[in-house]
């Protein structure tokens, strides 16, 4: 064994003897909250900067109620559901040019949604266009689904699998947009299958293993935004 | 392919297996091999370049930020998800990450594991590559990208 291996395991188990005694024995890892949590908040952070005119940004609980703390959804839920500690999201407004209607989006975390067929799929992260006057939200059709994304946090590569799922659930879930964030690279037949089916599936690049890159949803976002009457 | 032609990175990997993070670095392993095949394909313009050479240093920084990152990746994420609040909210608002979330920690707890975390990242850093990690290298102060 070499020398730098033991000097670099040494600073490793200082490090995570360090943390442990700050957590308190809690877990190191919330096996990809934290991951869902970021995306979620920076993709609203996104549409905040880029709508061309942002109104108001609020977080709100499944009531609708405002909320000054942002509490991520523990285990996936219907969009109404209470938990403890209460779930919240965020919601946007925005003036949509040219004419000027107020547009709302929410950004939920971990909801399922009610598919074609009945059956529930959770998204991890979501963008909807509120539509009150078409009823609640989780029925099918009445909020605007238009941005479905899938975290994950592996420090394997993403495979076909992944691509498969998000075509899957885009289809059942009649989403405009479905997106992947990886935190590892991804693998060659994701990579071809991901170039064959569209530029509606859009997979954030992550290399080197290990850094998560979501640069690019803003961007496709803010012009779903802009765009919003030919959605 | 193999991580054997590059004796840094392999040893970097060794060392977290020897503090008890075998399967993580077996993970990170997998990662960099697929990275590894991808970044020595042929590319569609120059496809005279199949087997490329990638040199050890650029190895072995992917390597290193992957292993940081598997380190400490909820933490980091955590800490971009609350910058991303801070714009949205105008410093207004707070982020609370609950027991059921599996990662029970308060902003300030956050913020010293994420002290805690820049400190390994730059001491380790400077053990591998004998120089400081740059400034911007970072994750903790890369923010949101």
């Amino acid at each position: 064994m070499s020398a730098l291996s033991q000097q670099a395991k040494a600073q490793v188990q200082n490090v995570l003897a360090k943390w442990k005694s700050i957590l308190g024995g809690a877990a190191l890892a919330g096996g990809g909250k934290a991951l869902e949590t970021f995306v979620a908040l920076e993709t609203a952070r996104a549409i905040w900067q880029c709508a061309k005119v942002p109104q108001s940004a609020s977080l709100r609980n499944g009531a609708g109620a405002q909320k000054f703390v942002y509490v991520p959804r523990g285990a996936p839920g219907r969009i109404h559901s209470l938990g403890t500690p209460e779930p919240t999201h965020i919601r946007i407004g925005a003036l949509q040019p040219p004419t000027g209607q107020l547009v709302e989006l929410e950004i939920h975390q971990s909801v399922q949604w009610q598919c074609r067929f009945g059956a529930y799929h959770e998204l991890d992260v979501c963008v909807i266009k509120v539509r009150p006057h078409f009823g609640p939200k989780d029925a099918l059709g009445q909020a605007r689904r238009l941005l479905g994304v899938e975290c994950k946090q592996w420090a394997r590569p993403a495979d076909l699998g992944v691509g498969r799922q998000a075509l899957a659930l885009r289809h059942l879930l009649l989403t405009r947009r479905q997106a992947i964030v990886t935190t590892g690279a991804r693998n060659r037949s994701l990579a071809n299958f991901l170039a064959k089916v569209g530029p509606r599936y859009t997979y954030y690049p992550s290399r080197p293993p290990g850094k998560v890159g979501v640069t690019v949803a803003p961007l496709l976002l803010g012009m779903d935004v802009v765009n919003d009457a030919k959605i | 392919m193999a991580l054997e032609n590059y004796p840094k990175a392999q040893q970097l990997l060794d060392a977290m297996r020897l503090a008890g993070w075998e399967v993580q670095a077996a993970q990170i392993e997998a990662g960099v091999l697929d990275w590894l095949v991808l970044e020595s394909a042929p590319r569609d313009e120059v496809p005279l370049d199949f087997g490329r050479a990638i040199d050890e240093d650029t190895v072995t920084r992917v390597v290193f930020d992957a292993m940081a990152m598997q380190l400490f990746e909820d933490v980091y994420h955590l800490q971009r998800a609350r910058t991303a609040l801070d714009v949205l909210g105008q410093g207004q608002f707070e982020l609370e990450v609950a027991q059921s979330f599996g990662l029970s920690a308060g902003p300030s707890q956050i913020d010293r594991l994420v002290e805690i975390a820049t400190e390994f990242r730059a001491s380790l850093h400077q053990l591998i590559f004998e120089e400081p990690p740059p400034p911007t290298s970072a994750p903790a102060q890369r923010g949101v990208m």
